[in-house]
């Protein structure tokens, strides 16, 4: 037994962290992937609340900003699959607002209760949800040449009336319409984790980057991989982890229950289903697969944690 | 906090500005002393702040040393006046690397990565009165900050890094050197690697602007060569080439002046954005004045050996004539 470890969950607003946490539960519970929970935890009133949500055909709805780590968490004794009861880890889980984290990134501050758990984490999921209408794309001449304008006034002489006239008449709207681009805020969030993450003796902090709803991709961006879906929506993201190398970082496509409840056939087949078979990640290591092991991206972020004990 | 002060209406106890303006210490009102916390009334603590992440902001020219520390960095000293495109120029090789279309590079990291993206959404600007200083932070939320951007950069080819540091400082900086000799601020450029003088295109190919804009170059490179002796190799940035290509009897006049003053000068046409149609693209010109600015002067001379300005009619866009190396 341990005194425990502690991960946390990062991502903006519907980026998916409380869907996955919940399907961690319950993939955990399974007894049938690589991270096992011996016991139920002692208080899983959180997590059992949103999973009425899934096993009922709905996405969880989005968390609540709390005050402090606590309040929404998933706390949870861990053995790998096969081990004994004594290479168990407590693994904490606070479920964060993507609110919060939003906060943090246009402020650059966080409460002192998160600043504390995510000092005391030795590792971290990192979030992005595939086509999530909370995402927002970097400015570019082609979606947003009438802001661009602001820089360049010779250009903007020549522009649209209509266009011109939006910029002209109301500076400060058009500004206040433009937020962090998704690609920035994970670069921040990923900095954020650099600094405080936990750091042992025994090699780097992990941190998986979890995209969700990969099940939304076509075949053929699904076949290229979690780190080529990066490079191709998120440029400076992807070359912010290849540079990265004070952080042990890998990319998982994960799709917790394999198809999007919107898609009423699916639904339909999701309630016929074992739910345990429904859901898989994808990763590449030297190929791409794709398993139906939910908790395989935790196991890989904790697995030092049990060399540890 | 410091003793109240026996003169009438003065606050310098809690604002620290005496009333007469007086240095503290001389003032024949006040003792000049602190107070002493335990007898005075009892203070409030101030109000605790979240604690912060490291700064993502731009940088002051004294927090340089960390970055520098860390590496070697290829100090850019960006000068030309208001409205010249340094800030567009800025934008646009921010949003090509957004993009992943920097041809022959990719973005790598920042550590002023919030200040960039700010820039680029317009969310800080200049006040109404520019900056007359470096400063880490405004403290006003959409004010734009005097200081250096960084950016690492890799080349595409190799992986090689190469980490920028690029001023992000009012025109007004550039003006006030050569119209006031107001050269103290701009002391950095003679510890940069390369220097931008960035210079609209626009009116250098408008037949009502071009002699006063010529003129206006001529004066940025003479006073330059005159404040800062030791000046590193410089490119001419014409930027608006979406607007036009400068001749190439401007280029001739510009580099022999250049050469006169025995300055290292190469110039490169950018069009940092384009109205829609034109067939020049945004952002033509700006990976070449990027691969133009890596490395130091020695390797400058042997990348780009002295090169005669081309003759006959020569397209300005891509023009970039290299060393006059004297």
């Amino acid at each position: 037994m341990t005194a425990g470890h502690s991960i946390v969950l990062l991502g903006g607003p519907d980026s998916g962290k409380t869907n996955y946490l919940v399907r961690l539960w319950r993939a955990l519970k399974s007894r049938k992937c690589a991270l096992v929970a011996p016991r139920s935890p002692t208080n899983i009133k959180y997590v059992e609340s949103l999973m009425e949500f899934i096993l009922q055909g709905e996405f969880a709805p989005h968390t609540d900003v709390s005050d402090h780590p606590s309040d929404q968490q998933l706390q949870i004794p861990m053995v790998r699959a096969g081990a004994s009861s004594d290479d168990e880890v407590t693994i904490s889980v606070p479920d964060v607002s993507g609110e919060l984290w939003k906060g943090a990134i246009e402020r650059g501050d966080v409460a002192k209760p998160w600043m504390d758990a995510l000092k005391a984490s030795a590792g971290a999921l990192l979030f992005v949800r595939v086509q999530s209408e909370a995402n927002v794309s970097s400015l570019d001449w082609v979606n947003t040449p009438d802001w661009l304008m602001h820089l360049a006034p010779a250009v903007k002489a020549d522009a649209d009336p209509a266009v011109a006239g939006a910029f002209n008449s109301d500076d400060d709207a058009v500004n206040e319409d433009l937020k962090v681009p998704t690609q920035v805020a994970l670069c921040e969030l990923l900095r954020f984790l650099d600094e405080t993450l936990l750091r042992g003796d025994d090699g780097l902090p992990r941190v998986a980057i979890m995209i969700t709803a990969w099940d939304l991709l076509d075949e053929e961006t699904r076949v290229k991989g979690p780190e080529a879906y990066l490079e191709a929506e998120y440029p400076l993201f992807a070359g912010r982890l290849i540079d990265c190398l004070s952080l042990d970082v890998r990319c998982y496509g994960v799709s917790v229950v394999g198809g999007d409840f919107k898609d009423d056939h699916f639904k339909a087949e999701f309630f016929e289903a074992d739910v345990d078979e429904m859901g898989f990640v994808a990763f590449d290591l030297g190929g791409m697969q794709e398993e139906a092991d939910l908790t395989l991206p935790v196991a890989w972020v904790v697995d030092p944690l049990f060399d540890d004990e | 906090m410091l003793n109240d002060c026996s003169q009438e209406g003065c606050t310098v106890s809690t604002t620290g500005v005496c009333l007469l303006n007086n240095e503290v210490s001389q003032c024949p009102y006040h003792s000049g002393q602190e107070a002493d916390a335990s007898e005075g009334e009892e203070l409030l603590a101030e109000p605790e702040g979240n604690p912060s992440f490291r700064s993502s902001t731009t940088l002051a020219e004294d927090n340089l040393s960390f970055i520098m520390g860390d590496r070697y960095c290829t100090m850019v000293g960006i000068v030309g006046a208001p409205d010249s495109g340094k800030t567009a120029a800025l934008v646009s090789l921010y949003l090509k690397l957004s993009h992943g279309k920097l041809e022959g590079f990719r973005y790598a990291d920042s550590r002023s990565l919030m200040a960039l993206d700010e820039i680029s959404r317009g969310a800080r600007r200049w006040a109404a009165a520019p900056p007359e200083q470096m400063t880490a932070h405004t403290e006003l939320k959409d004010d734009r900050a005097a200081g250096f951007l960084h950016l690492r950069i890799r080349s595409k080819d190799d992986g090689w890094p190469v980490d920028f540091l690029l001023p992000d400082l009012p025109g007004e900086w550039s003006e006030a050197m050569v119209d006031e000799s107001r050269h103290e601020r701009l002391a950095f450029l003679e510890r940069a690697d390369v220097i931008w003088l960035m210079v609209d295109g626009e009116q250098l190919t408008t037949p009502a602007t071009r002699q006063l804009y010529l003129h206006r170059t001529q004066l940025y490179l003479q006073r330059l060569k005159e404040f800062f002796p030791n000046l590193p190799r410089i490119i001419l940035v014409i930027t608006r080439a979406d607007k036009g290509s400068i001749s190439q009897k401007t280029t001739n006049i510009l580099l022999k002046d250049a050469a006169d003053l025995g300055l290292n000068v190469a110039i490169q046409s950018i069009a940092s954005f384009a109205s829609v149609g034109n067939p020049v693209s945004p952002g033509t010109g700006i990976a070449e004045l990027v691969s133009m600015s890596i490395g130091s002067e020695k390797t400058a001379y042997r990348l780009w050996p002295e090169a005669e300005p081309p003759s006959g009619d020569v397209r300005a866009i891509n023009l970039s004539v290299r060393g006059t190396d004297l």
